[in-house]
């Protein structure tokens, strides 16, 4: 595995606590089958930037702690976080930079929708379809509506967020 | 934006829920949270929820404290609910029927359960973040995660990310909301439909992203200037001590809820 430089860890350090800030401030709207969470708009991060998949993980393993479905939340949801991450990664290699950067935000929106639904149906009892569709809603438009704006704007001023691609 | 609901959950405290070592209280809610997924009596669930009741104020945790934590969650309570009212058990038999709407039995049962259900896993998760700082969560999973560094996973990097997360959380979130205000005393309204309101939370994501981001230049300066090391044993300014009572509790919690998942089982509605 490669070594982290200092200036890695503490930008994940720190997007790891926006991401927080966000979904707990946002509370009411970020747990649960009916969710918008603004902090998913940061899922786009791994595609400028690799190592925030890392903060990601670790910004929703946070924010989870707070949230109303305990550990399977903390674990099982910021591993989708994480995988949905790095797929947004893997996206930000193909060579149309255009098309990849439509479908950077589709990576958590699947990942989140499948995912989540998996564990919160069993809790909840409803059908698994539906809260998938729940979600899925919820995260196309944290996703889609935040995101890919905030990825095209980053994008055109990487100088000034310091953000290397390499 | 609240930066209270980010502090003000947990509450020091000298109780006997507080002194409990972290990895036993995590360990055994998630016990719990998975042998309530294994059964759907309605009894167990309340026998549970009432158990977590006493041990929450035995926590000095107060009532008011609870329902203010739990508001967020009365609406998700409240869908599941209806969501088995409306769809759930729809050919058992019908209890009444209302324009049209037929209230099954079969519903009302799956209502109850999942509601319950619900209301079980919420309360477990306020035992845990109330009477345990985010901290501390934070180093039990890091602790947990130690095993990962035999194939090369750079733990002591996790660890460090995870602290500076918390330490950030209220920096950021006093920040945010100075933003914010910045940005309405400007004009911004912050109201609307929702394709507006997601355009003025990107005008806002953009100058928060930015200050986060000069604060993690100003933060590695600092780390780089104390000669840290990424591969180095790190010690923790406070070491968990798993004693007796922490046996005990781990042991009293999963023996009380098998029998009661035997018992309840056995009178259980939904078989």
């Amino acid at each position: 595995m490669a070594k982290w430089n200092i200036r890695d860890i503490a930008y994940c350090g720190v997007i790891a606590a926006l991401y927080a800030v966000l979904t707990v401030a946002l509370a009411p709207i970020s747990y649960g089958v009916y969710q918008v969470r603004v902090s998913e708009a940061l899922t786009i991060l791994p595609f400028l930037y690799a190592p925030s998949m890392l903060a990601l993980f670790i910004g929703c393993l946070v924010a989870n702690i707070f949230g109303g479905f305990g550990i399977q939340d903390i674990v099982l949801g910021s591993l989708i976080t994480l995988v949905a991450g790095y797929a947004t990664y893997l996206i930000s290699r193909l060579k149309s930079k255009r098309l990849a950067m439509s479908l950077a935000p589709l990576p958590p929106v699947i990942f989140n929708a499948f995912g989540v639904a998996a564990y919160l149906y069993k809790i909840t009892g409803m059908s698994y379809l539906f809260v998938a569709q729940m979600i899925g809603i919820g995260e196309l438009i944290a996703c889609y509506l935040l995101g890919l704006p905030l990825l095209i704007i980053l994008n055109s001023r990487k100088s000034l967020f310091h953000i290397h691609t390499g | 934006m609240n930066s209270r609901l980010i502090i003000g959950q947990y509450k020091p405290s000298n109780s006997f829920g507080h002194s409990l070592d972290p990895r036993g209280k995590i360990f055994a809610v998630l016990y719990l949270m998975i042998i309530s997924i294994f059964t759907s009596s309605p009894i167990f669930y309340s026998l549970i929820i009432l158990g977590l009741l006493i041990m929450l104020l035995l926590s000095d945790v107060s009532l008011s404290a609870m329902a203010k934590n739990g508001k967020p969650f009365v609406f998700l309570v409240g869908i599941t609910a209806l969501y088995h009212l409306l769809f759930s058990a729809r050919d058992t038999k019908t209890l009444f029927e209302i324009m049209g709407f037929r209230l099954t039995e079969g519903g009302v049962e799956m209502a109850l359960s999942f509601s319950l259900r619900v209301l079980v896993f919420v309360a477990l998760a306020f035992f845990i973040s109330l009477t345990t700082s985010p901290s501390d969560i934070a180093e039990t999973l890091v602790n947990w995660l130690k095993p990962l560094k035999r194939i090369g996973a750079p733990v002591n990097d996790i660890g460090l990310i995870v602290f500076i997360a918390m330490r950030f959380i209220p920096v950021l979130a006093e920040e945010f909301e100075t933003i914010r205000k910045a940005q309405v005393v400007r004009g911004v309204n912050f109201s609307g439909g929702i394709k507006n309101r997601a355009r003025k939370m990107t005008i806002l994501l953009i100058p928060v992203f930015q200050s986060a981001i000069r604060r993690a230049d100003d933060l590695a300066l600092a780390i780089e200037s104390r000669g840290y090391i990424s591969n180095a044993e790190r010690s923790s300014l406070r070491v968990f001590r798993f004693g007796v009572q922490d046996w005990l509790f781990v042991l009293l919690a999963m023996v009380i809820t098998t029998i009661l998942f035997v018992l309840t089982g056995e009178m259980n509605w939904l078989k």
